[in-house]
């Protein structure tokens, strides 16, 4: 079966999941952030599913999917428990760094914790301001499908500014992200460190419906060296929302516009830690 | 690629159809039961709609800070018998997914007599047809600050919602000194 059917058939699976799961804040945006929190004593329940797509050759289906439980602590200070699986395909995949294995798994990669603080509301201040930690264990690298075992603390910074009376919704995010990884046959854990600059701005073209775009652009440092940049992958694309009282939904495409490096280690697309397309698909469902 | 994942599809199918969760509009009230509850001693309401000039728009735009969606505004005369008792404005301010409808009953000297929330259909924040919540207009009149968390108490997880109210009731007020006085 092609790529995209199987890329559809495990939209099906997830669409149907995602149906049945709590409710949760609300996302506007696939990748970027708002700085909204839940209310105190409110729960929400989401599923993620982001589709990597596009290799240098051959084919390769990265699927990342997220079952996540959220709730307001406080009326400022939100925290969510996730569980991560995967699905990999790969046939005859090339990476910009070369050949990678056949795949054909499912697998669950681990869990991860979120805490979102929120110090300003873009509702009553001038500008809405949260700040974000998400700690994390996995054992499937993103990348490729390998089984490793990695631990992550992903800090983010969360700016969100609105215009023509909450109509128009800009956002920023920061994010900053050491990780320990150990790969099998490895005796001891190596350090990264990621950073990513990501935007969003999306419009309420008609009621319950927003659109926009969304703007990533994320590099890597090997042993968090500021003089080794692994890679530097650059991704823009579409967002839509649709809300409504009960459950939303939210869907990103995000082509990587340029990478760092490609397969002759120039500009162009880097394909080893990252694939052609992304799309990430999010429902939530609120009670 | 593995059975499973072709299992998923029909049983995915009539899931999607049957599984989602519909959405619900909550209309707590009619213009017509909001004009008595406002008025109970009115016999009668004119019509009074007001179609805003540019001018006007950007006079209420600037005297108020917020913005004029609908340059026509639903305006009723309260009156009982020959006396004129106040105004009934119909407004909707942007909710979260949908519009929040509502109305402003101004005295005849222009200060609030209440509001009353018609349309509510947002997640959270029902709060704000509490007559707690709404009792914080009572009196206001043009000029008052009407600032969340200042003198109009916030709703946690309705802010947006208690925003635009607040904003709505301040554009309202703007109208009824530069249009109706």
């Amino acid at each position: 079966m092609k790529t995209i059917h199987r890329l559809l058939v495990l939209a099906l699976g997830i669409v149907s999941a995602g149906l049945f799961a709590a409710r949760g804040d609300e996302n506007l945006f696939g990748y970027t952030y708002t700085s909204d929190v839940l209310p105190k004593g409110k729960w929400e329940v989401e599923q993620w599913m982001t589709a990597r797509v596009g290799k240098e050759s051959g084919s390769f289906l990265g699927t990342d999917l997220r079952t996540e439980i959220e709730t307001g602590l406080t009326d400022h200070l939100q925290a969510s428990l996730y569980l991560n699986y995967n699905y990999f395909y790969a046939h005859d995949a090339v990476a910009s760094d070369g050949p990678l294995e056949n795949k054909n798994f499912f697998g669950v990669s681990g869990t991860s914790a979120e805490f979102k603080y929120q110090v300003l509301s873009p509702y009553k201040d001038s500008f809405g301001f949260a700040l974000y930690l998400e700690p994390g264990y996995g054992t499937i690298e993103p990348a490729d499908g390998s089984r490793h075992q990695e631990i992550e603390l992903e800090g983010k910074l969360i700016l969100e500014k609105h215009w023509l009376d909450d109509m128009l919704v800009g956002t920023f995010n920061y994010t900053l992200e050491p990780e320990w990884a150990k790969n099998e046959g490895d005796t001891a854990f190596h350090v990264a460190l990621k950073m990513e600059g990501a935007t969003g701005l999306a419009y309420r073209i008609a009621p319950r419906w927003y659109a926009g775009l969304e703007t990533r652009v994320q590099t890597e440092f090997a042993d968090a060296d500021f003089n080794r940049s692994e890679f530097v992958a650059a991704f823009v694309g579409p967002a839509l929302h649709y809300g409504t009282e009960r459950w939303w939904a939210t869907l990103t495409v995000l082509p990587q516009v340029w990478g760092w490096p490609d397969a002759q280690g120039t500009g162009g697309l880097t394909l080893s830690d990252h694939e052609r397309l992304e799309m990430r698909l999010k429902f939530g469902l609120n009670f | 690629m593995p059975d499973w994942i072709h299992r998923l599809v029909a049983p995915s199918a009539i899931v999607i159809t049957v599984g989602a969760v519909p959405c619900y509009a909550a209309t707590y009230l009619t213009v017509e039961q909001a004009q008595k509850l406002c008025f109970p001693q009115a016999t009668g309401f004119v019509n009074a709609d007001v179609k805003l000039t540019p001018e006007q728009v950007k006079a209420i735009e600037k005297d108020s800070g917020t913005r004029v969606r609908l340059p026509t505004q639903k305006i009723w005369r309260a009156n009982a018998g020959d006396k004129f008792l106040g105004w009934l404005i119909e407004d909707e301010v942007l909710g979260k997914h949908e519009f929040i409808s509502w109305v402003l009953a101004l005295n005849a000297d222009g200060s609030i007599k209440q509001i009353e929330i018609l349309d509510y259909r947002e997640t959270y924040g029902y709060e704000i047809r509490n007559e707690k919540w709404r009792d914080q207009f009572h009196g206001k009149r043009h000029g008052a600050k009407l600032k969340l968390d200042d003198d109009i108490k916030n709703i946690s997880g309705a802010t947006l919602s208690c925003r635009h109210i607040t904003d709505g009731v301040k554009r309202l007020l703007s109208l009824h000194a530069l249009a109706l006085k």
